[in-house]
């Protein structure tokens, strides 16, 4: 997929393949530019005359990877959360080896739309309401989905022992890291300190921001990158969504930010207790593990010299970003709790 | 060598010709977001430079410091943070290079860590005061780091 002019020979190759006898062409592949961590393009396919826009969706090489992924966890996520009806680009084709297009690949139907991330940045105030309320119904309904189709992920036995597993997630990527993070050990500490209450342990979407979430032309929201998906705590989508406006504004939740988790909090039937800007935050600063378990190591591989990519050198930056929100998070939950103290 | 201009002039006349130059005459959105890529990375290095081994040095003197009250408090429950100083203070670097320095820093990093966490469980000055070398930390790493939003998207 490094190779935009090879492309459609290599795709048509493949669809045909994918479809014994049927006359394939391919056209207009075009890269698609705003994601990091995959190579992604669309083009333009007939399949025996029918014409269908399509997204293929690779790896980098490893030495120009930024997040090291699985694309068969991703395949089969999305293949049983779309035959369970979630909103999500409908995936097609799956080529594990990557022989036929250059790279492991996935191909998935191409959704029309604007990414909400650009809408919510050319919208007002009422308009990004609207949006912030949709982003809620949309966590809703992916929290909601049936996981006993996700066979192929690992399910927690408890919310106690996830949690666990999340903060020793951290420490031992500390401890692979090849310099002392100090930053992300007084993160797990503190997180082993300050648990908010327990949640249901359902899907999570691993990454769930606006510029993951697709607008239709009838203002359909479909929610795109699910490499990180897990069983967990749903509230790691929130605090995600929350960590993400600090990095890409206009944020959605922080407009208002009770009122997001209010929201949440009653059609989820969670309870404000479970869902609310505390826990929220704990959750930006705890779920932060998906995105630095797939960024660090390459990080790594960066600095040992095996990893050569512009990107991750670029990214490095978001390192003292997660570091920044690591300290301003937990220090405000604490002032909030010692507020909560004093007024009691 | 030649120490003048210093390097950090030399990265600042090489982001203003990209800037002025090279970027108005980019029309791909792609190799406009890897241009955009390619500054912050030279600001990053722009400002470290110059002073790299100086914090890197400074920062293990604080470090120390506050280490020796934590142990002196007899917050060091396990001795890790001792063991940890004394692994410190037997692989001092022999040099000014960076990569020798860097190996000091990184067992000083080791010192810090177990400080915060012999320290978190117990609120007070201690702690605050062991949290404010992470946060003298911080503003090294947003100093180097600049303004961060991601470009491309």
């Amino acid at each position: 997929m490094l190779d935009p002019e090879k492309m459609p020979t290599r795709l048509v190759a493949f669809l045909e393949r994918e479809h014994p006898g049927a006359t394939v062409s391919v056209d207009s592949y075009e890269q698609i530019l705003g994601g990091y961590s995959r190579l992604t393009a669309r083009f333009r396919t007939e399949i025996d005359g029918r014409e269908q826009w399509m997204v293929a969706r690779g790896d980098p090489p490893p030495e120009m990877s930024t997040c090291d992924t699985d694309r068969g966890m991703e395949w089969l996520t999305m293949r049983a959360l779309h035959d369970a009806g979630a909103p999500l680009p409908r995936p097609l084709y799956f080529e594990p080896e990557g022989t036929q297009l250059g790279s492991v690949a996935m191909v998935m139907a191409m959704v029309e739309g604007e990414s909400l991330f650009r809408l919510a940045g050319r919208s007002d105030d009422a308009d990004l309401d609207a949006l912030a309320d949709r982003m809620v119904d949309l966590a809703v309904v992916l929290h909601g989905a049936d996981v006993s189709r996700l066979n192929h992920l690992e399910v927690p036995a408890d919310w106690g022992g996830y949690i666990d597993g999340c903060i020793q997630g951290w420490r031992e990527l500390e401890g692979t890291h090849p310099e002392a993070d100090p930053f992300i050990r007084y993160l797990a500490s503190w997180l082993d300190e300050n648990r908010p209450p327990p949640a249901p342990l359902g899907l999570v979407h691993g990454d769930f921001q606006t510029t993951n979430v697709l607008v239709t032309a009838d203002g359909s929201l479909v929610a795109l990158d699910w490499e990180l998906t897990h069983i967990g705590d749903p509230r790691e989508d929130l605090g995600w969504c929350k960590w993400n406006a600090v990095i890409q504004p206009p944020g959605l939740i922080d407009r208002d930010e009770a009122g997001f988790c209010r929201r949440y909090a009653e059609l989820s039937r969670l309870g404000d207790d479970v869902v609310n800007p505390q826990t929220v935050a704990y959750f930006s600063v705890l779920s932060a593990i998906g995105a630095c378990q797939a960024l660090l190591p390459t990080v790594a591989s960066f600095a040992r010299g095996i990893n050569s990519s512009l990107v991750t050198a670029y990214v490095i930056g978001f390192v003292s970003t997660f570091h920044e929100q690591f300290l301003e998070v937990t220090k405000a939950i604490e002032a909030a709790e010692a507020q909560k103290g004093v007024s009691a | 060598m030649i120490g003048r201009p210093s390097c950090s002039r030399l990265l600042e006349v090489v982001r203003a010709e990209l800037r002025s130059t090279v970027a108005p005459a980019v029309t791909d959105p792609g190799v406009a977001a890897v241009l955009g890529m390619i500054d912050s990375v030279l600001q990053s290095v722009g400002a470290r430079c110059d002073h790299e081994v100086a914090w890197m040095r400074d920062e293990i003197a604080e470090i120390e410091d506050v280490a020796r009250e934590v142990v002196e408090a007899g917050a060091d429950a396990g001795s890790r943070v001792t063991d940890a100083l004394f692994q410190l203070r037997a692989h001092r670097s022999p040099s000014d290079h960076t990569a020798e320095v860097q190996a000091e820093y990184d067992l000083a990093g080791e010192v810090l860590s177990r400080a915060l966490e012999a320290t978190l469980p117990v609120e007070g000055a201690l702690r605050e005061r062991v949290r404010s070398v992470l946060e003298h930390r911080l503003r090294r790493e947003v100093e180097i780091r600049g303004d961060f939003t991601l470009v491309g998207r």
